[in-house]
């Protein structure tokens, strides 16, 4: 337990590190809110350990640690505990208690991004003579000292990567470096989920406050809008207490912006990337705007001026006035909307980014001092899919189980990718005990993206061929600012308050997707009529969040058993606008003249002269295509934090969630709609840590946490994703899930930066949230509460420093970690004709393995890892009427980084993902095989496959 | 570009419905609505539409179980644009819509004569309680909210929804939802109980008529210048037509058939098949040479059907049978005038298109020649006329013409084939319409 609170902690309390030793700071870690074997910050390395009595082997609390030679200074805490974070380098600590001797502890070496531990006893022995250790310098030495004063394990930093072992993975953003996480895997490069479950499971915590997601149809927040420069760290807790959000349940995904630094600092890297599917071929693309480097559309793509924004566009149409439109007003805005939909080719070039990150920390009139850190990251990249399989299958169980083999396509797809964000943050500290910071941060991204699909459709006839042209922009953004400060209060017995105030906005704007259809048959190719053709799309989503939080510690006891309180409360609300508009051209040819227009491309068919003949401009918005909603949520909480014994922690405490989900809409016959859910929840929870050995601990927790519906699912209106093949139906009817959690865990510490740690935990849902498939002519996809469902796990870590085979491989070590989980839902029969009522939860993998090989010489500057990565099949999209699910097969990913320092100031970097050049496959069913049919030889069920490539990027870090 | 659009419009929309009072969970009967030629959306309890106003038809209209809407003979009822105006006929619920020959009841769009166009409007739904083939036997329309309301399919196929006589629809067929437009008249699950006969449906985005499994019997269906197949059928349609006419419009994009069959979206086998008995239609398409596929009949997907008495011309081919799980019988019938092949392309494994083999070697054209089907020109007086078709032969087609059965509902006396006899005049009266917009 303590390691969750501890991790929460650090999420929410901002910049600790910037009261860092280097200003002869007092650098007080609480427990329970301050995890002191946390990960270092960029640049640094940090040594932490418990001060303990010689004799009593209690913890020694307030025991002094100095770096020699500096003035750096930190005290332990309740625990005896201290943390340092130090810049590479080879330092002596000196410890020192009144009464006790002092100690000096010789040769730490502190090497940039890891985290040793460095236990210390003091004796009260009345020697005149400090007692000196030295680590390393002699084995046998610090192993004889291990036995008496020196305890050395590698901290267990296993759910969380901090930003320096980010840099030593190609990884680019939050999305990437979460798959380097235990259990952590990631859906569509861009959200993340823990344990397997989705992303109804998991919640996104910037600065320890929850995010508000800028997707119209799910909660997730996409983390690559995280650039990995703007991060400090990524850390995934997978047990609640109480002090944090209870609605996850797989795992709380947290991210921490940057802290400061100590002294100057600044830094600047260039990448420069290639794709071996993508760089310098052909790519498919189309007339952007003028700032689409930017990630933002100039206006290219909006509705045109002039065109009405409060009533339907399409003759026959009401007007404000009562009036109907007529044709010729249509026929007007048709040409004025109309858009190329033509596709050209270019050449794509390399990947390109770079990023710059400066910041400083003053000090003035004494006691105040004023840091801050700011950061600009920019980039574009280009991706190709060439030949992507697109399939759709039948089945008829009457007959045989085998799959038939309906539409087959192929897809070309030329992407563009933009990123870019800024952050900065402003602390002020004054005498130590306040801090006050300030940070803001703006993060876009945007994906421009032109897509061709041809092949054979079964709908048009055997042989026939139908062409589909896609255009679409779509632009997220996050912008974050937050006030946050940190008070001790020595009055009260050092009694902490801390508190934040957070405004954020999230936006997904989609202008001017566009979209056409043409058939060719016998005779030459030709505009079809199909309900996709003709499409022009905009949507536009914002949904901000404003909210404050409090914590408050106070400490009752001291000494052997400390024991303290801790309450608080967080307040959030958030409120949705969603906005889209669906306009159609549509075939309006009175005579056989006017018809053969059709047969024309695009280019020529969709001008002035055949607009308002052969096409007119319609409308087809619904009324849910607008809707407001606000989320309200009020909690609080109290927990104890209790040392029963010495090897023996209890922290006991229950959270009260207050929500409340409220939707506006319109209903199909335009009667206005009014979903409402409100839930109080109690959510206790109860953990216990068991210092088992000097080397290892048990810890064992049960908690209580849940799940909300997301707003669309309990909206009663039909919705589809205008490219989605089919209809979407909430359900007002649904409840929020509750989840009771079991974790239990054995964690070893055998060396030096090695761990060994085993979990095993069973969560039992009731009331799960679950799609099914209501009956209809292809069928609609809705929700229920399905009656219960379990999931079941291990998970497995190890780390291990190879210099126990030969000391030349001290510099190498294996990291590998291994996630086993067993899931069944049960839905209820009689609903809906999902094919399996009785399943994993969707998006549930069976098992997800990282493992990787680490070799790290300082004295050379060269760095090495390799890393391998894969996850077990899981569904990706439930099938109906017989129709198996549809899995995503297992990628087996390798990546490599090389890294060598040059000189004082230049780091260059060499990485390569997707080695092993793992393709992308989903199938009809959990295992891929062979469907018969006698056109296409040695078919599968393959329903999607493309060949992502693989991507080697070059950078070169220049830092003071 | 927060877009007003729609708070603007239902807005409007709601403020009217304030006054309607209309309430589904107590069953009250609606008052009259606050634009008393407004019907209103949730129709509780029994309503009759008088003939001496228009009917404005907004938003998606429901007839709840257990009521009856009445419409008077002569009563013309104007489909909304805006709010995608829809009747909805819920299962249980009944419409009594019996127009005369000279007084019908017609469906048509908001918009002045000469403005109208396809579109303009949603559609007529029956829902009732008679078999289809989805497992678990109840199914929904797409792009009606589905509620347990208005779930279609059940156990009874005497099942009623009421009564659709000389009755015109036209201008309908917008986009209900993003990919599902709505048909001219949809049947959906509809049973033997309901009687429909002279029905006109025209100038539709979509589907004249749609059977979505079901048994109802129908006569005397019109079809003309609408914007995909004439008559649809799928998810198990059992039922029995007679007198049907088609008029494709030449200026239509899309692949547009005359008879459209499945048994069902994905072709499967399940029970009960799709079965329709048919005699005596005339189907007539666009004859031009079009880019687009275009049969008489395309009948796939595992449908059975039986087809007797067909008269079609104009198309690009006569029929083709999509795959080798179709079983259907035509005789009686004549194809002429067909364009690239009059009954059906030559289908081979290594054939382009229209010629490569889709149903394992089936041939379309023995099985034709053997039904005792004949290719000779019916000699049509005006089949292609827009404005005033003439669909009746010039001499009445007995020739090879198989009876129909004695069995209560087909007209034994119609042993020709086409939906006319040389003398017939059914298609007059005002009830029926070819002018445009």
């Amino acid at each position: 337990m303590r390691k969750t609170i501890a991790t929460l902690a650090s999420a929410l309390t901002l910049f600790l590190p910037a009261l860092s030793p280097a200003q002869e700071g007092v650098d007080e870690a609480l427990l329970g809110e301050e995890d002191p074997s946390r990960p270092a910050p960029a640049g640094k390395g940090v040594v932490w350990g418990v001060v303990t009595d010689a004799k009593t082997k209690e913890p020694v609390i307030d025991a002094q640690v100095s770096v020699v030679g500096t003035n750096k200074k930190v005290i332990a805490d309740f625990d005896g505990r201290y943390r340092l974070e130090l810049a590479p380098g080879n330092y002596e600590l000196r410890v020192f208690y009144q009464l006790y001797k002092a100690q000096r502890v010789q040769n730490v070496r502190v090497t940039s991004g890891a985290v040793e531990k460095v236990d210390v006893a003091l004796s009260t022995e009345e020697s005149k003579q400090e007692i000196v250790v030295e680590i390393e310098a002699d084995p046998d030495r610090a192993s004889a000292a291990a036995q008496t004063l020196l305890r050395k394990n590698a901290a267990h930093t296993g759910d969380a990567v901090s930003a320096q072992e980010i840099a030593r993975t190609p990884d680019r953003n939050a999305a990437d470096a979460a798959r380097r996480v235990v259990g952590a895997s990631v859906v569509g490069q861009r959200y993340v989920i823990v344990r397997g479950l989705g992303d109804r499971y998991t919640n996104a915590l910037l600065n320890g406050v929850p995010l508000p997601s800028p997707e119209p149809d799910r909660q997730a927040v996409p983390f690559d809008l995280f650039p990995t420069t703007v991060l400090s760290d990524l850390t995934i807790v997978k047990t609640f207490t109480p002090d944090m959000p209870g609605d996850f349940t797989g795992g709380s995904v947290r991210v921490s912006t940057r802290e400061l630094p100590e002294k100057f600092t600044i830094s600047g890297t260039f990448y420069l990337g290639a794709n071996s599917e993508t760089t310098f071929r052909s790519r498919l693309t189309y007339a952007g705007g003028g700032t689409d480097f930017l990630g933002i559309d100039d206006g290219t793509r909006a509705l045109p001026p002039g065109f009405p924004t409060d009533y339907k566009v399409g003759k026959g149409e009401e007007k404000p006035d009562g009036s109907l439109m007529s044709s010729r007003e249509a026929d007007e805005l048709g040409r004025a909307l109309n858009r190329p939909m033509t596709t050209s080719r270019t050449t794509a070039l390399p990947n390109m980014s770079g990023n710059f990150t400066i910041g400083n920390t003053h000090r003035f009139g004494g006691d105040h001092e004023l840091g801050y850190m700011a950061a600009l990251t920019y980039g574009r990249r280009f991706q190709i899919r060439q030949g992507e399989i697109l399939r759709t299958f039948t089945i008829d169980t009457n007959i045989s189980d085998d799959l038939a083999l309906q539409n087959d396509y192929r897809v070309d797809t030329g992407l563009d990718v933009v990123s870019w964000g800024g952050f900065a943050g402003l602390t002020y500290r004054y005498a130590k005990d306040h801090k006050v910071s300030l940070i803001g941060l703006h993060s876009r991204s945007s994906e421009n993206e032109a897509r061709e699909i041809g092949g054979h459709a079964e709908e048009g006839g055997p042989g026939r061929t139908a062409y589909d042209t896609r255009l679409r922009f779509v632009s997220r953004s996050l912008t974050f600012g937050q006030l946050a400060g940190e008070h001790k209060i020595r009055k009260a017995n050092d009694a902490t308050l801390e508190w934040n105030l957070t405004a954020s906005v999230a936006t997904s704007d989609e202008p001017g997707t566009r979209e056409n259809v043409y058939l060719a048959d016998d005779g030459p190719k030709a505009w079809q009529s199909t309900t996709l053709s003709g499409l022009h799309f905009y949507a536009n989503q914002a949904e901000t969040a404003v909210g404050g939080a409090v914590h408050y510690t106070q400490p009752i006891r001291k000494g052997d058993s400390p024991t303290r309180v801790k309450v608080g409360g967080l307040v959030q609300v958030r409120s949705r606008a969603f906005d889209a508009r669906r306009l159609r051209y549509i075939p309006t040819a009175d005579t056989t003249e006017e018809a053969a227009a059709f047969s024309l491309p695009p280019d020529q068919l969709f001008t002035n002269e055949y607009i308002g003949s052969s096409l007119s401009l319609t409308e087809y918005t619904r009324p849910s295509d607008t809707y407001d909603a606000t989320q309200r949520m009020f909690s609080g909480y109290f927990m104890t934090d209790t040392s029963i014994r010495p090897w023996m922690r209890v922290v006991l405490g229950a959270r009260v969630e207050a929500s409340t989900q409220r939707l506006d809409t319109f209903d199909g016959s335009m009667n206005p709609q009014q979903v409402e859910l409100s839930t109080t929840d109690l959510l206790p929870s109860l953990g216990l840590v068991f210092k088992t050995t000097d080397r290892s601990n048990l810890r064992a927790s049960v908690t209580r946490t849940l799940a909300r519906p997301q707003l669309r699912e309990l909206a009663p209106f039909t919705f589809t994703d205008y490219f989605g093949a089919r209809e979407n139906q909430g359900n007002p009817d649904l409840d929020r899930t509750t989840i009771v959690n079991a974790d239990l865990r054995f964690e070893f510490f055998p060396t030096l930066a090695e761990v060994a740690a085993i979990s095993v935990f069973y969560k039992d849902f009731t009331k799960p949230i679950e799609q099914i498939i209501m009956p209809s002519n292809r069928g609609i996809v809705s929700y229920r509460n399905a009656k219960g469902a379990q999931n079941a796990g291990i998970e497995l870590e190890l780390r291990k420093n190879l210099g126990f085979v030969s000391p030349i491989l001290a510099d190498l070590g294996v990291l590998t970690n291994l996630t086993l989980v067993h899931s069944r839902v049960s839905l209820d029969g009689d609903e809906g004709v999902q094919t399996s009522d009785v399943r994993p939860l969707a998006g549930q993998s069976p098992y997800v393995v990282n493992a990787g090989l680490d070799y790290a010489s300082d004295k050379l500057g060269t760095r090495l890892r390799v890393l391998y990565n894969v996850y077990g099949r899981r569904i990706a999209q439930v099938g109906a009427y017989e129709l198996p699910d549809v899995y995503e097969q297992p990628r087996h990913l390798l990546d490599v980084t090389v890294a060598q320092r040059i000189g004082k100031y230049v780091d260059l970097k060499l990485s390569a993902e997707n080695l092993l050049l793992a393709p992308v496959v989903f199938t009809q069913g959990p295992s891929a095989k062979s469907v018969p049919h006698p056109d296409i030889a040695g078919l599968t069920n393959v329903v999607q496959q493309y060949q992502p490539g693989a991507t080697f990027t070059l950078s070169a870090t220049i830092q003071n | 570009m927060r877009s007003k659009v729609l708070l603007a419009t239902s807005a409007l929309f709601a403020a009217s419905l304030m006054g309607c009072g209309g309430d589904d969970d107590n069953g009250q009967t609606p008052a009259p609505p606050a634009k008393s030629n407004e019907i209103p959306t949730s129709i509780t309890s029994d309503l009759t539409l008088t003939a001496d106003q228009d009917w404005l038809l907004k938003g998606i209209v429901h007839v709840r179980a257990g009521a009856t809407l009445t419409i008077e003979p002569g009563t013309t009822i104007k489909g909304d644009k805006s709010t995608l105006g829809t009747l909805v006929i819920d299962p249980g619920a009944r419409i009594h819509a019996e127009g005369t020959k000279d007084e019908p009841i017609v469906f048509t769009s908001r918009a002045e004569p000469g403005d109208r166009a396809p579109g303009d409007w949603g559609g007529v739904i029956l829902l009732g309680k008679a078999p289809i083939n989805v497992p678990g036997g109840k199914a929904n329309v797409e792009g009606i909210e589905a509620t347990a309301e208005t779930e279609y399919g059940g156990d009874n196929p005497a099942d009623s929804s009421g009564v659709l006589k000389y009755v015109r629809i036209e201008f309908g067929g917008i986009l209900l939802s993003t990919d599902n437009e709505i048909n001219g008249l949809t049947f959906a699950g509809v049973g033997t109980g309901t009687i429909v006969d002279y029905v006109q449906v025209r100038y539709t985005l979509d589907d004249c008529f749609e059977f979505f499994g079901g048994t109802v019997n129908a006569k005397h269906l019109v079809c003309t210048y609408n914007q995909d197949d004439g008559i649809d059928w799928d998810l198990g349609y059992t039922g029995k037509l007679q007198f049907v006419v088609v008029q494709q419009d030449p200026a239509a994009v899309d692949d547009t058939n005359g008879f459209e069959g499945d048994n069902d979206a994905m072709g499967t086998t399940n029970a009960p098949l799709s079965e329709p008995t048919i005699y005596n239609a005339t189907l007539v398409g666009k004859n031009v040479d079009v880019d687009k596929q275009q049969y008489a009949m395309l009948l796939r997907r595992a449908t059975k059907a039986s087809l007797y008495n067909i008269v079609a011309t104009g198309f690009e081919a006569g029929v083709d049978v999509r795959d080798a799980s179709t079983t259907v019988s035509l005789e009686g019938s004549i194809f002429h005038g067909n364009l690239a092949q009059n009954v059906a392309y030559v289908e081979t494994p290594e054939g382009e298109g229209s010629e490569k083999d889709d149903d394992m070697g089936f041939d379309e054209v023995k099985w034709f020649t053997d039904g005792g089907n004949v290719e000779v020109d019916p000699m049509l007086l005006a089949p292609y006329d827009r404005e005033a078709p003439d669909f009746r032969p010039k001499t009445t087609l007995t020739t090879g013409a198989v009876t129909p059965p004695s069995d209560g509902f087909f007209d034994t006396k119609a042993s020709y084939v086409g939906a006319f006899s040389q003398d017939d005049t059914w298609l007059d009266g005002a009830w029926i319409s070819f002018t445009p917009h």
